[in-house]
């Protein structure tokens, strides 16, 4: 998984001297001497050469400032993320959250209306875990016969309780990582084995060959949001209202067949969805776990009375994409039929991977952002340049919905 | 070492368009049992009135003046600077001759034995009686020094300009806790003084009741471990402090008192503190409105011990449109809240019984008792029954005594701005 943003190339020192570097030097420990220095803790001014302040101990610094996004002040602290002139929070790493992984791809988003973004994201891929001896691969797979196995995991941590924010980012990660492991270890999911090494890939044994991979994935999930209670670190502002930290969960692992059809096998727990989006068709792969109010009737959490995820799968013909969002998008696109629509017309922009991932949430921001936005996307054709018209029919025409609650 | 914290109470979700930031910051004191180098320099200064009107009443006052003086003079411990001054329409020296005495068993004694000397005669005349004062605390720069002042009657014998340029001239030199005899004296003199040297000031409705007073007065000075303690807060840009008041374990309006550090930052001094000690602080400010789902840091609050700067507390602002967050009370600043109302009805109920408007009093005097029956001012409800009889607590329903003590009444208007905590449990 990658964050993008996550500068790990070389970077030279900032110096920040203003006119002359040159004639300014440096001190034994790499500090820098300039003429003035005013103290940022007290306002004492202190004498050059000196990297503490002889007033109240405050180290001295001669690096500027960032500027706040909201006054322009150069004024932000980056210890506490405040500026020290407006006021203003700045935005936190999670505020905005972009990952990239080939054929899978997220953009998780505070949103317009909500201070805290507690929606959680997970994605990665797993090489295939399939018997090269099948020789499979010359029945014309095409690119997709390379294709990794990819892993999309979507929580969104429920707002009325705090601790939730930490509630969903561990669960996607617990999820999404014993998924990985399980699909990339055939010996460790007697079910998985079965479907991919003992069985024919093409025809899967069983309804759900991975429901004992995503049981126990979905449990791992449920124990880490559990524990979210009891991390007084877990950075939260919400006063406690008695409810535990909780969250939703949909996990979705897509597993390119020969022949161009995707099986998709999902399980969730609560009312985050996913979707399929094909040539010819648009799917809704999960239900809501709603009372007949709206309620939530299952979440993951301490306090969750059944944390046992609904199990759905899916064969279906690409090329497509498979949405796995928050309700901070599918209100606005609750029908299969109103987001094929909109991804068709963000293809049609030139929109693909992460940048239609961040069209769609752009979208839910233009029409009030009014929760957290959260989007994993895998696209079949993901290397292949859009909009070039549909493509051609496909004639699997596979596609089954099974196992729904 | 004396160790200070500070912890926040707030509802920091705001409703849109709000720009209002409610806050009660506690204050703690707490000592970790270290000697952390010598303890700073103590001054204690018992400033007693000797005016003639103390000799009445067969010269009972002076008696248990005296008395007092004498236990309070034990209570100090050895090595603190002390000095007892007479007044009249002038300050005397009663001990030492001048300056500051070191306590010790030998000048203790001797001060006890020139108190016992002292007679009783002359007018009365307050600002000099504190300008003595400053003149023997400025004799220990940096101390940390206490004056117990306890007069009988009204400063009639200097203008009051007299008496504010004294209290200016002693404001950040010692604290001064201002103590009435009887019911002679004027409330609102001696809240001035007390007041700006970030003291308390109180009733002594007897002459019998002054011993327990002084001694308890100059135990509590004895254990002022730190001498001086600012509330520095920081406010955004184009924010309004509109009040910074101490609300426990008094109510005292600081806003005036603060002293600007740089254009978003003011120190408000708290004066000295004992090595456990507790204090609540509400804050109200008014910042730039956000959007929903913005953050704005309200004010920083710091605390400045002796100079040096300690961690920060945060009050924070969060708009929300949710109502669920945005509508919920803060125990704490409700509380505080309560006990400010509590304070200005008793003060505006005395004032419209003193002006015989009976209609307004019994109202505003029925709310007080109404809200100090609910917040649980136990104290403040046994004052309040010595000038009304109380028909029902709940309901605020109370009929105006016709008969009260002027020392009933003065007593309940003095402490009308004592509180009681916020119940935490």
């Amino acid at each position: 998984m990658v964050m993008n943003g996550d500068d790990t190339g070389r970077s030279t020192a900032a110096t920040g001297l203003g006119d002359e570097p040159a004639a300014v030097p440096a001190t034994v420990d790499g500090a820098v001497a300039v003429d003035a220095l005013v103290c940022a803790s007290c306002g004492e001014e202190a004498p050059p050469g000196t990297t503490w302040c002889e007033a109240c101990g405050h180290e001295l610094s001669t690096e500027p400032k960032p500027a706040c996004v909201s006054c322009g002040e150069r004024e932000v602290d980056p210890d506490e993320g405040y500026c020290l002139s407006c006021g203003y929070r700045q935005p936190r790493e999670r505020d905005h959250v972009r990952l990239d992984e080939g054929p899978v791809v997220a953009v998780s988003d505070r949103g317009r209306r909500h201070h805290d973004n507690e929606d959680a994201v997970a994605i990665g891929t797993v090489a295939p875990v399939i018997d090269v001896r099948d020789g499979h691969r010359d029945g014309g797979a095409g690119p997709s016969g390379e294709s990794p196995v990819a892993v999309l995991v979507v929580c969104d941590g429920v707002s009325s309780t705090a601790g939730s924010a930490e509630a969903s980012s561990r669960a996607a990660q617990a999820a999404c990582d014993a998924l990985l492991v399980g699909l990339s270890d055939p010996g460790a999911v007697e079910g998985a084995e079965a479907a991919t090494v003992g069985g024919d890939p093409a025809t899967p044994a069983g309804p759900m060959a991975l429901a004992p991979l995503f049981e126990r994935a979905v449990e791992a999930a449920q124990g880490e949001a559990a524990g979210a209670a009891d991390d007084p670190t877990a950075p939260d502002t919400k006063p406690d209202d008695g409810g535990s930290p909780s969250s939703t969960l949909v996990s979705v692992v897509v597993r390119p067949l020969p022949g161009g059809t995707v099986e998709l096998s999902t399980a969730w727990v609560g009312d985050s969805r996913a979707y399929w989006v094909g040539p010819d068709e648009a799917l809704r792969l999960t239900g809501d776990d709603h009372e007949l109010q709206g309620g939530l009737i299952r979440w993951l959490g301490a306090d969750s009375v059944d944390p046992t995820p609904d199990l759905a799968r899916a064969v279906v013909g690409g090329p497509g994409h498979l949405v796995v969002c928050t309700d901070g998008l599918w209100r606005y696109v609750a029908e299969p039929a109103e987001l094929a629509a909109l991804l068709r017309r963000l293809v049609e922009e030139g929109r693909s991977g992460v940048g239609l991932a961040e069209a769609l949430v752009s979208h839910a921001n233009q029409q009030g952002g009014h929760d957290n936005i959260t989007v994993a996307l895998w696209s079949s054709d993901h290397e292949v340049a859009t909009g070039d018209g549909p493509p051609p029919p496909d004639t699997s025409e596979t596609s089954e919905r099974e196992a729904t609650p | 070492m004396t160790s200070f914290t500070a912890e926040v109470f707030q509802n920091e979700f705001l409703p849109a368009g709000a720009d209002t930031v409610d806050a009660v910051v506690t204050v703690r004191s707490a000592g970790d049992g270290v000697v952390g180098g010598p303890r700073p320099d103590s001054v204690e200064m018992i400033v007693i009135d000797t005016s003639g009107s103390m000799q009445e009443d067969g010269g009972r006052k002076m008696q248990a003046a005296k008395a007092a003086t004498q236990a309070a003079i034990d209570t100090i411990d050895d090595g603190v600077y002390f000095a007892i001054v007479g007044g009249n329409a002038g300050a005397y020296m009663i001990y030492p001759r001048d300056g500051l005495a070191i306590a010790n068993p030998q000048t203790r004694d001797e001060a006890k034995k020139m108190v016992a000397r002292t007679r009783a005669n002359g007018g009365t005349a307050i600002g000099s009686w504190l300008k003595a004062a400053a003149y023997l605390a400025e004799l220990r720069p940096g101390a940390i020094a206490h004056c117990l002042l306890l007069t009988d009657g009204k400063n009639q014998h200097e203008e009051d300009w007299v008496l504010d340029n004294a209290i200016a001239a002693c404001t950040g030199l010692f604290q001064c806790d201002a103590r009435g005899l009887g019911s002679d004296w004027d409330i609102e003199e001696m809240r001035k003084i007390a007041t700006a040297l970030l003291g308390t000031v109180d009733i002594i409705p007897r002459p019998e009741d002054m011993e327990a007073e002084f001694t308890r007065l100059t135990e509590a000075a004895m254990g002022k471990q730190v001498g001086s303690v600012a509330l520095r807060l920081w406010t955004p840009k184009g924010s309004i402090s509109e009040f910074v008041k101490q609300v426990a374990p008094n109510l005292e309006d600081l806003t005036v008192t603060a002293q600007p550090v740089n254009p978003l930052t003011n120190d408000y001094p708290l004066g000295s503190w004992a090595g456990e000690e507790e204090r609540d602080y509400h804050v109200r400010v008014r910042i730039p409105v956000g959007n929903v789902g913005d953050e704005r840091l309200a004010a920083r609050v710091m605390l400045v011990i002796d100079g040096i700067d300690q961690p920060a507390a945060l009050v924070r602002a969060i708009w929300t449109d949710d109502e669920g967050l945005s509508t919920r009370i803060n125990r704490e600043v409700a509380h505080y809240t309560g006990q400010a109302e509590l304070a200005d009805v008793i003060a505006d109920g005395l004032a419209a019984r003193d002006a015989g408007d009976a209609a307004t009093a019994t109202v505003k005097l029925g709310r007080a008792v109404q809200i100090a029956h609910q917040a649980g001012n136990g104290d403040t409800v046994r004052l309040l029954q010595k000038v009304v009889d109380v028909d029902d607590p709940g309901g605020g329903t109370v009929r105006l005594r016709r008969e009260v003590d002027r020392a009933d009444e003065m007593a309940l208007d003095v402490r009308s701005t004592r509180t009681v905590r916020v119940n935490r449990d």
